[in-house]
């Protein structure tokens, strides 16, 4: 019976370990359109959710090639590719999240307004004299665009800062009343009916947010180009991104 | 005390209580093999199982719960409250009054301040029924009282329990196996077998041929040497030689013999002439109890015909010296 | 507060209030012998085995801030979803079934004839449980204390679905390490976190053993 408990463990111990090693990049696929087996893994920041599905699937009945996407915040998505995780494209809210990875190619793809939310049923409001504050954690984009333009305005967060892994999150808590606000992207906003925006944040309060592609797997080539044409670009504005000139 | 009990309780595991029984007695003793629902029965009584029907002396006690009947009940295991010591165990209940003369008639003053721990087992129980006495109960349950107790030991208790009734009067239901040891404490009984009440009477009643064991016990004064004067006969008995004053004897029924007239040369050295006071009929076997002084003897229902014995006929007396044991000072 | 002061204070807040109700099913499990014992004992052993954030989730759809008990609570002052008491209670639950476990296994060891014995001699049964049980279980209750407390003190996935991450209120040691994590540089941030956590957890479950050895040798001597 114990020899049984132990073995059990061991093999538990070693499956755990496979997600973490690092599939080797798939050499053969050079210069050559993707196969259509392969499907292309994409990490993108959770603000492009809707979006990036949406040209996930546009994708896939074009080319035939199937894809993978993973949502989580910009940060957090880079520390998990650092650690070996088989992306082939990364999306980031930042740009900065891309300099300390090996990428294949890169450009500069999309921007969001930065706005704060609150509950549809929260008729005045005042960022100034808010109760609570939901923001993302300080390493994700949002996190650090939040922080700079509460600086700019001269706002100190209030006591009670509730703090999400990602924009999702915090668009979460603002909606199931953990908080009385929170600052997301004015996308966001669109994507939750509870909420509305209360308040819009002028480009000059935050860095500028700066969507920014990474192929990082040759299969991630030809996904990515997709990115830059005029359909994907209007399927984005549509949703209120915006386009970068 | 009057007790009126109808007891009715089912256990998972198969086993059915259906005890009803009425009785005036002291002493009643609850009697019957190992598994025949002795000990339930006690519980029930106690309103440890509810639902069964418990008068004492008119007074309905089956509403009532366990913590309000008032019942003492001493077990087996004497179960003293390890984190207390003994002083502390026996004003446990709120009942208690002063610890009195109590601790002296068990022989248990000088063990006051010890812990339960560091009492050997006979003094465990004491401990445990002075502590039942001391909660001023309206009945004692004790649960095989004997059990595990050597002859010598056993003749103590029984000896201890039958003093502490006269001093405390309080009325007491015995449950053992072994018949034989209500026969003496007890004047009524129930026999209990799977459950059920096979005979219910008189204790001696109560016996079935082959428990023949049954206990005599007599208070005397010694007057010589192993001579001791019991109830105005002199007996000759199996006393130590230092022995003086006041002494009690046992001695067993199946070691007295009855005649109808005295044997002319016989080894034994006790020959008496008394009356017969009843006869009670137990399964099998007739108990003739004997006055002054106050014994029992067994004989078979052919042996009773041939001497034509009936309350109030003379009868001899035939005893060895041996057949008396001194059980303790009185 | 930081957040070793808010690890503390919630579990001992949490082991506090959860002891009267740890102990009151103890005594339900071990001592009655009703028939739904078995269906309560598994709801019980609830928190044990679902997913920390699978309770986390239950108690926030119960707590939740827009929802009638949430908003009656927070109007009586006693808010629970994302605020101090949250993270009380999500570390309550999960450490109740550890809690109830290891009184039941002290009660267990009594013999109930103890018990029986002195409502005999009069005795009512909540005047038993201070004079006979408490005197002879308090050091197992303790042992259970002690557990659940450092079941309290490391529970993360609930704690951060019903209370999330508040610094200064809410934020206890697990969430702290968890968000220094990712940032950068955080690693070096937590190590005297992280050694603070395994200390008080050995402690506890040193003192857990202890207090269970004591125990054991009392009532063994005594029998």
């Amino acid at each position: 019976m114990r020899w049984a408990l132990a073995l059990g463990f061991l093999l538990a111990a070693c499956s755990s370990d496979k997600s973490a090693s690092p599939k080797p990049a798939d050499t053969k696929a050079e210069a050559m359109p993707a196969a259509a087996g392969e499907p292309v893994v994409i990490y993108a920041a959770s603000s492009l959710k809707e979006l990036v599905t949406e040209l996930g699937d546009s994708w896939t009945k074009k080319t035939g090639q199937a894809v993978r996407l993973q949502f989580e915040a910009s940060s957090t998505l880079a520390r998990q590719i650092k650690e070996g995780a088989p992306a082939d494209v990364f999306i980031t809210a930042s740009p900065e999240w891309l300099d300390q990875l090996k990428v294949i190619e890169r450009f500069d793809w999309l921007s969001n307004t930065l706005v704060c939310v609150v509950r549809k049923d929260l008729a005045t409001f005042d960022l100034k004299t808010v109760e609570s504050l939901a923001l993302a954690n300080e390493q994700v984009p949002a996190g650090k665009y939040a922080k700079a333009a509460l600086a700019h305005l001269g706002i100190k967060p209030p006591e009670r800062t509730i703090y999400g892994s990602n924009v999702r999150d915090v668009l979460s808590k603002v909606s199931q009343g953990g908080a009385q606000a929170g600052i997301v992207y004015a996308t966001d906003a669109a994507v939750d009916p509870a909420v509305r925006v209360a308040m819009t944040f002028p480009e000059e309060s935050h860095p500028k947010i700066l969507y920014s592609v990474g192929v990082i797997g040759e299969r991630g080539k030809g996904f990515a180009s997709s990115l830059k044409e005029s359909a994907s670009l209007a399927a984005a504005t549509k949703r209120g991104f915006i386009e970068i000139k | 005390m009057k007790l009126e009990v109808a007891a009715r309780l089912h256990r998972p595991g198969g086993f059915t209580l259906d005890a009803s029984f009425r009785c005036e007695a002291q002493t009643v003793g609850i009697v019957g093999p190992s598994g025949s629902g002795k000990s339930t029965l006690l519980d029930a009584i106690a309103g440890i199982e509810p639902g069964s029907r418990v008068v004492v002396d008119g007074e309905d006690m089956s509403p009532r719960p366990l913590h309000r009947r008032n019942v003492g009940y001493v077990t087996q295991d004497a179960l003293l409250f390890p984190h207390l010591d003994v002083r502390s165990n026996l004003l446990f209940s709120p009942r208690a009054g002063p610890l009195g003369d109590v601790p002296a008639a068990l022989g248990i003053e000088r063990l006051l301040d010890r812990m339960p721990r560091n009492l050997s087992g006979g003094e465990r129980r004491r401990v445990a029924l002075a502590r039942a006495i001391l909660s001023r109960p309206q009945l004692l349950l004790l649960d095989e009282p004997f059990a595990g107790l050597d002859e010598a030991r056993r003749r103590e208790a029984m000896s201890l329990l039958a003093s502490l009734r006269e001093r405390f009067r309080v009325p007491m239901i015995l449950v053992s196996h072994v018949a034989e040891e209500i026969i003496g404490l007890a004047e009524w009984a129930v026999r209990l077998e799977a459950g059920q009440v096979v005979r219910a009477g008189p204790s001696a009643s109560v016996l079935r041929a082959g428990e023949t064991r049954i206990d005599n016990y007599l208070t005397g004064t010694v007057v010589g040497d192993r001579r001791v004067l019991v109830e105005g006969i002199e007996l000759a008995a199996a006393i130590p030689r230092s022995a003086s004053g006041e002494v009690r004897l046992a001695c067993y029924a199946a070691d007295i013999l009855l005649a109808r007239e005295r044997p002319r040369a016989i080894s034994a050295r006790n020959c008496f002439e008394a009356v017969v006071r009843s006869l009670t009929d137990a399964e099998e076997m007739v108990i003739v109890e004997i006055e002054s002084p106050r014994l029992r003897a067994v004989v078979t229902p052919q042996a009773l015909d041939e001497l034509a014995l009936s309350p109030g006929s003379s009868v001899i007396v035939i005893a060895k010296a041996t057949a008396f044991a001194h059980v303790g000072a009185a | 507060m930081n957040s070793v002061e808010i690890s503390l204070t919630v579990g001992v807040v949490s082991t506090v209030l959860s002891l009267p109700l740890a102990i009151a099913m103890a005594l339900y499990l071990e001592r009655t012998r009703s028939r739904v014992r078995h269906a309560v004992q598994t709801l019980i052993m609830l928190p044990l085995v679902l997913p920390p954030v699978v309770t986390g989730y239950l108690l926030l759809k119960v707590f939740s801030p827009i929802g009638p008990l949430g908003r009656t609570l927070a109007r009586l002052g006693a808010p629970v979803a994302f605020h101090w008491l949250g993270a009380v209670i999500a570390a309550a639950v999960v450490g109740f079934p550890l809690f109830v476990l290891m009184i039941a296994l002290a009660i267990k060891a009594v013999d109930p004839r103890f018990e029986r014995v002195s409502r005999s001699l009069g005795v009512s049964p909540w005047r038993t449980f201070w004079r006979v049980t408490l005197p002879l279980t308090w050091p197992g209750i303790l042992a259970g204390a002690a557990v659940a407390f450092a079941r309290g003190l490391g529970e993360f996935g609930a704690t951060i679905i019903l209370a999330g991450r508040i610094p200064g209120e809410t934020q206890t040691i697990p969430l702290q390490i968890y968000a220094e994590l990712d940032a950068p540089g955080g690693e070096r941030r937590i190590v005297g976190l992280v050694l603070t956590a395994c200390a008080f957890c050995l402690v506890c479950v040193a003192l857990s053993r202890i207090l269970d050895s004591w125990y054991r040798r009392r009532l063994e001597l005594d029998r």
